[in-house]
């Protein structure tokens, strides 16, 4: 049985790509904002672009902010949060002074220090995993706030001068600053990891 | 710092991809969608998809060609042409572009850059200026619409745009443009004017002008259009002749190696 994905629609977010990526991945993608498509999924994907109080107003104003704490946080249905997605798992941003993210994970997001590199930072970065989950590629990076993280939850680092989280997890919760949908090969290697790992904590008939 | 990029332009007059020769002819190559898959496999790191003649046709870049190619594309795509409106912006990001790249509207509406940096995140908000390098040699900003050099520096206005949340900066040098003689490194030399990532285009012409430019300059990446058209797996070749004298591209993957 091929896995089901919801693909979290909510209004930001290049939502085409993710859902053609995982259909490549042999997943049957939904892009949805619907309590009942994500309730039902296997697994969740969170993508995101722009500005993480742009973001957080769009999840509150689509009624999904509740409804993914409970999904991710007290079901522990396994979630991809990719780039502004990933950020959105912290409960705040120095982009946005004051608001609250999701709040799933320690650490807090911070813009990308200018003495060290462009901002943004736009292009492909080495990754090197700091565990064994084999994910070390060249990925393709677009942000100019990176997620500033305890060691604990890191599981992936960038390469070079400016090193910040690449990947990090904890238990069902799997996030990447880079795009693996826009990765060629890599991203795709990426994604097959990913669900590998959503294999193994819920097994299928 | 993230790897130096080698970019495929890809230019098109509505729905067809055209090459371009000095602003002044173009000559039909067919398909942007087919030209879009070949670069994605043969290892582009982006692509730049630039409607030319949209602006002064009053149309917007074609949201069709923007859906159709990203449905396969595995590659980050930047689009721009004729974008005058945030919600053209919106648009295009739903339609499957990675981040839009803005010209004449960011000259014409002083607000715009702001707005868009504000709403989509800098990082998906590009400036393409067109440089054109005068009888006296000086590098001038070029109006492609009344075909005639600005009064504003270069410099300035890159630092403007800058200062206005632009999230990098395409600077194509309109008197190389078609002629694969090389990229203009003198043109190059101003991505130091700025922080933000600065792209170079126009005038690439084999795997050497991108190890030039690479090693003469800041530059965070290098574009190509004619070049790519003209031959079979050219984006591989490029990027195997740079890689052997330039470690800082990313390397190719087995597949295409």
């Amino acid at each position: 049985m091929r896995m089901r994905a919801a693909i979290i629609d909510y209004g930001v977010g290049n939502v085409g790509s993710v859902s053609q990526a995982l259909l490549r991945a042999g997943v049957k993608p939904r892009v949805t904002s619907a309590a009942q498509d994500i309730a039902q999924a296997d697994f969740l994907v969170l993508p995101g672009v722009g500005e993480f109080s742009t973001a957080m107003k769009a999840l509150d104003g689509a009624g999904l902010t509740d409804v993914l704490r409970m999904a991710i946080r007290d079901e522990e249905k396994p979630v991809l949060g990719i780039c502004l997605g990933m950020q959105l798992f912290a409960s705040e941003s120095e982009e946005s002074p004051g608001v609250r993210g999701l709040g799933l994970l320690e650490g807090t997001v911070r813009r990308l220090p200018a003495d060290k590199g462009t901002v943004p930072n736009t292009g492909w970065m080495d990754v090197r995993a700091t565990n064994r989950s084999g994910i070390d590629g060249c990925y393709y990076f677009s942000h100019s706030y990176y997620y500033d993280s305890p060691p604990d939850q890191v599981i992936a680092l960038s390469d070079g001068q400016r090193c910040f989280p690449a990947c990090l997890r904890w238990k069902n919760i799997i996030g990447c600053q880079f795009h693996p949908e826009k990765s060629q090969t890599s991203g795709e290697l990426f994604l097959a990891w990913f669900l590998t790992v959503v294999r193994s904590r819920h097994p299928l008939p | 710092m993230a790897l130096r990029r080698i970019i495929g332009t890809i230019f098109t007059r509505g729905p067809l991809a055209v090459q371009s020769i000095a602003f002044k002819r173009h000559l039909p190559v067919g398909d942007p969608v087919v030209v879009a898959e070949a670069y994605d496999q043969w290892q582009a790191d982006e692509i730049v998809l630039a409607d030319i003649t949209a602006t002064a046709e009053g149309r917007l870049v074609s949201r069709d060609i923007i859906n159709r190619a990203t449905r396969h594309l595995r590659t980050p795509l930047t689009v721009g042409g004729g974008i005058q409106t945030i919600a053209q912006v919106e648009d295009l990001l739903r339609s499957g572009a990675d981040r839009v790249f803005i010209n004449t509207t960011a000259r014409e509406k002083e607000q715009f850059v702001h707005d868009a940096a504000q709403f989509f995140g800098s990082q998906c908000i590009v400036a393409w200026i067109d440089v054109l390098r005068d009888a006296s040699g000086a590098l001038r900003v070029y109006d492609h619409l009344t075909r005639s050099t600005l009064g504003t520096p270069l410099e300035d206005w890159m630092r403007e745009l800058e200062q206005r949340g632009i999230g990098e900066i395409i600077l194509h040098a309109v008197h190389a443009d078609g002629q694969m003689q090389g990229f203009d490194l003198k043109l190059a030399a101003h991505a130091s004017a700025v922080a933000v990532p600065v792209i170079l285009s126009g005038g690439a012409g084999c795997a050497q002008h991108f190890q030039e430019v690479f090693s003469a300059s800041q530059i965070a990446g290098a574009c190509a259009g004619n070049l790519f058209t003209h031959s079979e797996c050219a984006i591989t070749a490029v990027k195997r002749g740079v890689l052997a004298s330039t470690p800082a591209i990313r390397p190719l993957h087995a597949s295409a190696a």
